[in-house]
């Protein structure tokens, strides 16, 4: 036997394509990146989602799953939501800033307090606002996926306080609220793609990297990195959706129980993140990375730019909302 | 049939320009994008998404230069097998089939860019709109290029038959 | 429309000669029309499948080997290699493969690889009076290495999927690529005594400036030393800046076009600013051709995945026995079959998740079967019909592709041969695991 740690889920999509489809059940596709791991929250929305919607439905509709980005990326699964090509998506929330910019707000650097903070706005009205905002877009949001803080992993010497980002070289994602946050704490920060991460950080052409604990166990990232500084400069959200092409197929017990089944599910899988978060770090020590408290009061001053930029271009309706939540 | 004609061969010198200079900027902003790295320890946002976008626009204006001289690449052995009018009459089918593709593809592309206008490309903010334009264009220029074509050979032979 | 008729219509179109990339893409679209997909999807996915930062090093190291080839440091490195191994038989070809899977395994692209060694390598191999087809050959079945041999995204891909050590799957991906590039120049050296290619005592030249370079061709000269280490600087500076964390694989194309550029002007002075935008604009063109086969080929797997045609196919395959014997042979066969449509990333990513239930009944360690996966991958990139590193090697050979294809079938078959060994004998490449 050699693949150790994780295994993946035993293929739940694959066993429900063995069974013959009783014909009249309605075939919904359900996509997402992410890859197929059960601690992987894209996933386990897409597994529970897939059995709720089938038993409870009576097997009316079955629920085909697309993971690991076969069907496309983020931002083109989206588009896909547009175009109807797919019925539901589980995306990243940051994508979705591009169709709807609002969306942007949740990228906002220090923005949570930590997870109560995040559960009290999940519960909000303006929570359901922002929800709204994307049917204009043509896709409808059932509700968001709090998956914890993203931190920052470098090796070497250790990242212990802001002044050891100094002129660090941190990948960053594609996005300007991330490069001109970690431009405000004094690193460099790298936009690069995904796929020349891991590379990058193995050579040493990056110093490190910034993501949530449990991407950086899932993507193995623990194989060419030594440290995790709890950082936790941004929170992520993942989103669930479903094309308002589909949606108005649907009849309105239908969509009420489609909306309601997902909010249940985001609701849930929050949760256990928020569980899974010390069991996640727990493995990551048990790889071989060292973990490090960082004082986050300092870097909240220091991103200040980054609000005011934000402000110009942005409503600031949905930040005003979630700083009185706190 | 001249007026095509030069139409035609002025799209194509002129998309020639335009895919020589969107290498040369690649190239030097990517290049910079290193050197930033090192010498002023920034990163920038944008750069790559700009250059991946410009390699997008070579592909596809590129792909109408490949048409207008004959260079994309195919499989040719039926076309080394066959002469005199087999030949041609294949070679009036892979046109057709071209020109099918151009038509569904120009169709497609004008009708996805009402979607993509409202949505902005990740880093620099531009419309997805503008970026995704260079397909129906493309097309489009690919289609003139292939009625040249087709008028061309066949005036050709006409003249040669007369 | 069925399945069936979807890949005849595909057969049809590229029997008949029309472009490949406008074979898997019309019939792409047909499909979606036949099918009542909404068309939108076609100009997304037509993209997405060249909006791939890991793929702007095609054109960076096409013209990075077309400034190198013009510049004069092509020409030098290839004088060198015939220099050295000139006067053995098959030499410049085991140079060739060698070169390929050095340079393969930084880029981590074959068709970058195929693009870059296949402009600088062919020339220099017809000047030695190999056979052109036989050149085009070796650097179509070579370029795929890269892949396996880390790094390598696919490595990255498998290893997430399926929680396997990436680290592992690079050691064993190491012999892997050798026990893949040993057949090769097995393969080389046997075709190349049987044919009589030896390299030449005098290079014909095959670029007009280094007419008296060629004149001295069995002497080196202090200058001519100097010259060749600054044509060496260019594999030296690939190679050293990736592993030494200076850049990323795809921008040490980028560096690369620098150096040839500032060498070719400024120290050999056989490029000027007056053949510079040329040279961008056939390096913009070869580019064209390649990338919009990919574009077109994206489209043409995302109908597959949309329409689960992978799996259907899989699954009845896998239906057929029990063996592990039997059932290694078959997911070899369908793998090879798939990399015939899809290209490599798709593959892994749908095939991986289907194929990992029997790998773990079957008791299979997962690093070999990932190793599997990749070797097959890699060596699609070569088959016929559909293989861009054989595209690709015809495109900058200027030759067609099924002449191309008539002389990759033995090197295909060794590497075919290497797939068994690497499947039937997993100690081969899990010794440093
Ligand atoms: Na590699
Ligand atoms: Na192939």
């Amino acid at each position: 036997g050699g693949g150790n740690a994780s295994q993946p889920a035993n293929n739940n999509n694959q066993a429900s394509n063995n069974q013959p489809s009783s014909g009249k059940a309605t075939v919904i596709k359900l996509a997402h990146m992410s890859p197929e791991l059960p601690d992987d929250a894209y996933h386990m929305f897409a597994l529970r989602y897939k059995e709720a919607i089938e038993s409870k439905t009576n097997g009316r509709f079955e629920v085909e799953l697309y993971p690991a980005g076969v069907l496309g990326k983020d931002r083109e699964l989206a588009e896909g939501l547009q175009y109807g090509t797919v019925d539901l998506a589980v995306i990243t929330s940051s994508p979705m800033g591009n169709f709807v910019p609002a969306f942007q707000t949740l990228d906002l650097p220090f923005l949570f307090d930590n997870w109560e903070h995040v559960y009290r706005f999940l519960e909000s009205d303006a929570a359901e606002e922002l929800y709204k905002e994307t049917e204009s877009a043509g896709i409808i949001t059932f509700g968001l996926i709090a998956r914890g803080p993203r931190s920052v992993t470098n090796s070497g010497k250790a990242i212990e306080s802001v002044e050891g980002l100094k002129g660090m070289k941190i990948r960053v994602i594609e996005s300007s609220i991330f490069v001109d946050t970690f431009t405000a704490l004094g690193a460099a920060p790298q936009a690069m793609s995904w796929g020349e991460v891991f590379t990058a950080l193995q050579q040493g052409t990056i110093d490190g990297h910034e993501n949530s604990i449990a991407t950086i166990n899932n993507e193995r990232v623990y194989e060419v990195q030594d440290n995790v500084s709890l950082t936790e400069h941004i929170f992520a959200f993942t989103t669930a959706h479903a094309s308002k092409m589909f949606w108005d197929t649907l009849s309105a017990e239908d969509q009420k129980l489609f909306k309601e089944t997902a909010k249940e599910i985001t609701i849930q899988i929050s949760k256990e993140q928020e569980k899974a978060e010390e069991d996640f770090l727990g493995r990551l020590k048990a790889a071989g990375m060292n973990i490090y408290e960082i004082d986050r009061a300092p870097m909240r001053e220091m991103v200040n730019s980054v609000y005011e930029k934000f402000a110009k271009s942005n409503t600031d309706k949905y930040f005003k909302a979630i700083e009185e939540l706190k | 049939m001249k007026i095509i004609l030069s139409v035609s061969n002025l799209l194509d010198s002129v998309i020639k320009k335009i895919i020589s200079v969107l290498l040369m900027i690649m190239t030097v902003v990517l290049f910079s994008q290193i050197i930033a790295r090192y010498v002023m320890g920034t990163g920038l946002s944008w750069s790559e998404e700009l250059v991946r976008y410009m390699c997008v626009w070579i592909i596809f204006l590129g792909a109408t230069c490949a048409t207008k001289d004959g260079s994309q690449i195919s499989v040719t052995a039926l076309d080394e097998m066959l002469r005199g009018i087999p030949k041609k009459i294949l070679s009036i089918i892979q046109m057709i089939f071209a020109v099918v593709y151009g038509v569904l593809l120009s169709w497609i592309g004008f009708g996805a860019l009402e979607f993509a206008k409202f949505q902005k490309s990740p880093n620099m903010g531009v419309s997805m709109g503008l970026v995704y334009s260079v397909i129906p264009i493309a097309m489009i220029i690919m289609l003139i290029h292939l009625v040249t074509i087709f008028l061309q050979k066949n005036i050709a032979a006409e003249e040669a038959h007369e | 429309m069925s399945t069936g008729m979807f890949f005849a219509l595909t057969g049809g179109l590229l029997i008949v000669g029309v472009p490949i990339a406008i074979t898997v893409g019309l019939s792409s679209i047909i499909y979606i029309l036949a099918e009542g997909i909404k068309v939108q999807i076609v100009v997304q996915r037509l993209f997405a499948g060249v909006d791939v930062t890991a793929l702007l090093a095609i054109p960076f190291f096409i013209l990075a080997g077309d400034l190198m080839g013009k510049g004069g440091i092509g020409y030098r490195l290839v004088r060198l290699a015939n220099r050295a191994v000139g006067n053995i038989t098959g030499g410049l070809a085991i140079v060739a493969i060698i070169v390929s899977m050095f340079f393969a395994a930084i880029s981590g692209s074959g068709v970058a690889t195929a693009a870059a060694i296949g402009g600088i390598m062919i020339p220099g191999m017809v000047a030695a009076k190999y056979d052109k087809s036989f050149s085009a050959a070796v650097i179509a079945s070579a370029a795929p290495i890269g892949v396996i041999i880390p790094p390598s995204i696919s490595f990255v891909q498998y290893g997430v999927l399926t929680g396997t050590s990436i680290s592992d799957l690079y050691k064993a991906g190491f012999p892997a690529g050798f026990i893949v590039g040993g057949a090769l120049m097995l393969t080389a050296y046997l075709i190349s005594k049987k044919n009589g290619y030896k390299g030449a005592d005098r290079l014909e030249n095959t670029h007009a400036k280094s007419e008296a370079a060629v004149a001295a061709d069995n002497k080196y000269s202090s200058k001519d030393i100097i010259e060749v280490l600054w044509a060496l600087g260019t594999p030296f500076i690939i190679v050293g800046g990736v592993f030494g964390g200076l850049f990323t694989p795809t921008e040490s194309a980028v560096v690369a076009v620098v150096y040839a550029l500032l060498v070719g002007l400024f120290v050999f002075k056989e490029l000027n600013f007056k053949n510079l935008p040329e040279i961008f604009m056939n390096s913009a063109l070869g580019s064209a051709r390649i990338m919009f086969i990919i574009a077109n080929a994206t489209l043409f797997s995302w109908v597959m995945a949309y329409e689960r045609i992978p799996q259907i196919i899989m699954e009845s395959m896998l239906a057929l026995s029990d063996s592990k014997f039997v059932l290694l042979l078959i997911i070899n066969f369908i793998l090879l079959i798939a990399g015939c449509f899809m290209e490599t990333g798709s593959i892994i990513l749908i095939a991986t998740p289907l194929l990992l239930p029997i790998m773990q009944f079957l008791n299979i360690d997962l690093v070999h079967f990932g190793i599997i996966m990749t070797v097959n991958t890699a060596i699609g990139l070569t088959t016929p019909p559909f293989g861009v590193c054989l595209f690709t090697t015809a495109n900058v050979a200027k030759l067609s592709v099924q002449a191309v294809a008539s002389k990759v079938w033995w090197f295909l078959l060794a590497m075919i041969i290497a797939l068994m060994i690497i499947t039937y004998v997993p100690q081969a490449i899990l010794f440093l695991v």
